[in-house]
């Protein structure tokens, strides 16, 4: 059997096979980074939400009213327009001194959701 | 030595090797997302849990607010020995204290709160004594339960069994 150029075929076989592996290799790191991506922006929301909810809750009941705030994507207060995330908090009166608060972060879906009740008492 | 084969078997090492390296990097950005969900959950049920404890204080201040009122409108003593009358089978060494509990999904969580009942004097107006606050809130205190290591076979790592 003639053995030239067997290394040539080897090495372009390798070469062929290690293209393959490297397409697969590069969808698994794109997924992670888009998950990691992901999480990051649900940890920040999840900051800026609690962040104004406790807000909420130190004020007295004559300064309280509901929030929509608007963020660009890199999380710094913007208007609706260039808006890229949006953070809403409804205050719902149930019993006098005692409010629901309902908190959202909307991306193009709501991201987060948190409700909680604060009650307003003296604050003399 | 016969070196035929050589590129191959170090190509098959190479593809080994960056398998591994991108199965390690999807592994951890998987296991952050679940970690990042277990503490979106925790939050859920911490705030819901805090919703309860407000219910409560409501209902003490209004309560408290009855009493007082009452306490006014009676002429057989004076207001404020009325008043600490009245609430004295509400307190526990000198606090009102209650706990809201609710059942998370992995460890149950309470919230415990202590009140110091505010006893103003008599020489403030019946509208005073009506408008001042009921209560302050002397502790509030958010418990869980612990984390239990006689579920792991070899015990809890931390305090290892004597045998």
């Amino acid at each position: 059997m003639n053995r030239k150029g067997f290394t040539l075929v080897e090495i372009i076989f390798s070469i062929a096979f290690l293209s393959l592996v490297s397409v697969i290799m590069l969808q698994l790191l794109i997924t992670s980074f888009e998950i990691e991506n992901k999480t990051d922006t649900i940890e920040i929301a999840n900051v800026f939400l609690i962040n104004e909810i406790e807000r909420l809750k130190s004020l007295n009941l004559d300064d309280l009213k509901d929030v929509d705030l608007n963020y660009t994507e890199s999380w710094e207060p913007t208007n609706k327009e260039n808006s890229h995330f949006n953070l809403r908090v409804y205050l719902v009166e149930l019993e006098p001194g005692l409010y629901k608060l309902l908190g959202q972060v909307i991306e193009d879906e709501v991201l987060l959701n948190i409700t909680t009740k604060h009650y307003y008492h003296d604050k003399e | 030595m016969n070196k035929r084969g050589a590129t191959s078997v170090l190509i098959i090492m190479l593809m080994v090797v960056l398998m591994v390296f991108g199965l390690t990097i999807l592994t951890t950005a998987l296991s952050n997302k679940t970690l990042s969900e277990k503490k979106q959950t925790w939050l859920m049920d911490y705030y819901l849990l805090e919703g309860k404890a407000a219910e409560k204080l409501a209902e003490i201040d209004l309560l408290l607010q009855r009493l007082k009122e009452d306490a006014v409108t009676n002429e057989s003593n004076d207001r404020l020995t009325t008043y600490q009358s009245s609430i004295e089978n509400l307190m526990e060494d000198g606090y009102i204290s209650f706990t809201v509990f609710e059942e998370g999904q992995d460890y149950n969580k309470s919230i415990r709160v202590d009140l110091q009942v505010i006893l103003n004097k008599n020489d403030i107006s019946d509208l005073e004594f009506i408008e001042s606050s009921n209560y302050e809130i002397i502790r509030y205190i958010q418990e869980q339960e612990l984390f239990d290591y006689e579920d792991i076979e070899y015990g809890n790592p931390f305090f290892p069994k004597e045998d």
